[in-house]
């Protein structure tokens, strides 16, 4: 498969510590869509724009600390505590972040998103999408989680620090409010 | 089982997370109470949704940016805004391209960096033909021939067709696996979009993700579009009036999620449903699904003799021979596969499992007798040896095909 690596991440770390600091970019791809999903869960509304502008940050903060990484097998891990900190920071400093992105006329509204090649509803997705952000964070995160990383519940349970049940249970009621939540909107149109 | 658990095991279930013993107790229950199958319906067409709005695409990787901006000396180790380019939403920017020429040095061996315009985003591969097919990338004006024997990487919006008596199989970075019959012409729109324009295929989704079948657009109908569920087998048939078919292959019923309007039609296994622009499905019969799906058979012996699949399709199919009304079909359809068709049948009778069923261990006889090709004397030599006198006797009758002289 294409970009993909058999090394682990602290071979990864190792190689960009020691000069080869493309490698970065395969940590960075390798654990994007979970940040994204961390950062998603934590931003107001869940803004995708806003969380991939946190997610990048993440990572450029990751690459500047990566020396200080005292266990390059746990690259994971410590790239959310980055994620968290980083979350925290832009929860102190949203409205500087966003008048810098509209000082330089790149911020666009998640509802005014359009997609390419879709025989589907835009107003579908933005509907779902809609009601993902209103969603409590723990299971906004779950969701997004699932179907950005499509991982398994253990790997989910492991990486979210909770019981394999949690993430069942929280996946459950995500669906379940959501289910309920677009029903009643469709019945209203 | 009380439904309250089963409404607790639901999200489970629908990830495939369920033990065999709990997804057993799980499907007896939906077949006994309406109100938790109308709910496992509901939140199965939820599912797709979700699926399509999270995953069709998923937001790109920006490995470019991150690169830039990390490596940048004069970045200060405050707080860096990146500047994003968010004049179009992120699902309409091209694949990220990596900007080597900054960097000191590149490359391990086993690593691979890539640089992928949008056009060329790989959306799936084909792995394995029958004979030549065609293939046409997006504003190419001709079409190009690929080898039979190579494993093209499809990028997004190819069109790839088959010839008059070529079949392929297309994997898709979705995992789903997709079998062109004979004159097919297919455009991938993405890993999960696939565009039947003519002719026949049938379609294996993954456990995790769910495909969309559509029609082509033209001027006399819109497009129809169909959501195949996760972990679900279907064959679906171009017809005349830009009408399409599906049969349902899978052993439980599945429900196609259907676009504009937003509904649902449940198919159960081995029946066929005609769907018609603007109309309701009309059911259109029922086949038995070996029959159904014998055209991959030339696809299928291009696997490796013991092949789980291969084998099964296989023993359906010996199991029919001498049983049914269509006794000589069955046969034939193993007889027209050749000298090649008997390598799996081989390795069929030898294997520990075929001796429950010393009929069909009896009916591939019959026709490796008839048919095997001089590379499988090795393996009749040691069915000389067969408990099963009958076995011996035809093994014997090959070999005595193969060598004339021998007594």
């Amino acid at each position: 498969m294409l970009g993909d690596s058999d090394m682990t991440d602290g071979d990864l770390v190792r190689l960009v510590v020691a000069g080869h600091s493309a490698t970065y970019g395969v940590l960075a791809r390798r654990w994007y869509y979970r940040i994204l999903a961390f950062c998603q869960a934590r931003v107001s509304r869940g803004r995708l724009h806003d969380a991939e502008d946190l997610t990048q940050e993440v990572f450029i903060r990751g690459y500047k600390k990566l020396g200080s990484l005292a266990e390059p097998d746990c690259f994971g891990t410590w790239i959310r505590s980055i994620a968290s900190h980083a979350c925290a920071d832009w929860g102190r400093d949203q409205q500087q972040f966003r008048r810098h992105l509209q000082a330089i006329g790149q911020t666009t509204d998640l509802l005014s998103m359009t997609s390419v090649n879709s025989l589907g509803s835009n107003e579908d997705r933005d509907q779902i999408m809609q009601q993902v952000a209103t969603l409590p964070d723990d299971l906004r995160e779950v969701i997004l989680l699932h179907y950005y990383e499509n991982l398994t519940y253990d790997d989910m349970a492991r990486w979210l620090e909770v019981s394999r049940a949690t993430v069942n249970e929280r996946l459950s009621k995500a669906r379940g409010l959501l289910r309920i939540r677009l029903a009643a909107l469709r019945s209203n149109v | 089982m009380n439904c309250d658990r089963i409404t607790l095991m639901m999200s489970a279930a629908l990830d495939n997370e369920l033990s065999p013993a709990e997804r057993a107790e799980f499907d007896a229950h939906l077949a006994n109470c309406a109100a938790c199958h109308n709910e496992w319906a509901e939140l199965r067409v939820l599912d797709n949704s979700m699926k399509a709005a999270l995953t069709s695409p998923v937001p790109d990787v920006p490995i470019d940016r991150i690169m830039e901006a990390s490596v940048r000396k004069s970045d200060s180790p405050s707080v860096t805004i990146v500047k994003t380019e968010h004049t179009k939403s992120s699902r309409e920017r091209g694949r990220p391209v990596i900007v080597l020429g900054m960097l000191a040095t590149v490359v391990m061996a086993g690593l691979v960096i890539f640089q992928l315009s949008a056009e060329a985003r790989p959306v799936g591969e084909v792995t394995m033909a029958t004979g030549p097919l065609e293939m046409k990338r997006p504003n190419a004006r001709e079409w190009v021939t690929l080898d039979a024997s190579s494993h093209t990487i499809l990028p997004e919006n190819v069109r790839i067709r088959t010839r008059e008596t070529s079949l392929c199989e297309i994997r898709t970075k979705a995992d789903a696996l997709v079998r062109l019959n004979c004159e097919t012409e297919l455009l991938l729109r993405c890993p999960e979009k696939l565009e039947l324009i003519s002719g026949e295929l049938w379609c294996r989704t993954s456990s995790r993700s769910s495909i969309e079948i559509s029609t082509e657009k033209v001027m006399e109908a819109p497009p129809m579009a169909f959501t195949c569920p996760a972990d679900c087998e279907t064959q679906w048939q171009s017809k005349p009036n830009h009408e399409l078919a599906c049969t349902a292959i899978s052993s439980s019923p599945i429900d196609l999620q259907i676009e504009r309007p937003h509904e649902v039609c449940t198919v159960k296994p081995g029946e066929a449903v005609s769907f018609a622009s603007g109309q309701p499905p009309v059911p259109a019969g029922h086949s038995d699904q070996t029959n159904a799906t014998s055209w991959q058979l030339p696809l299928l012996i291009r696997k490796k003799p013991d092949d789980q699949e291969l084998q099964q399709r296989l023993v359906s199919i010996l199991a029919k021979i001498g049983q049914t009304k269509v006794r000589h079909l069955s046969e034939q359809q193993l007889r027209q596969l050749g000298p090649a068709g008997t390598v799996p049948l081989l390795k069929f009778v030898g294997s520990a499992e075929s001796l429950q069923s010393p009929r069909l261990r009896y009916n591939a006889m019959t026709i490796i007798a008839d048919l095997a090709p001089p590379a499988a004397i090795g393996e009749l030599e040691e069915l000389l040896q067969d408990d099963d006198q009958t076995i011996r006797e035809l093994a014997l009758q090959a070999l005595r095909r193969l060598d004339p002289d021998r007594k």
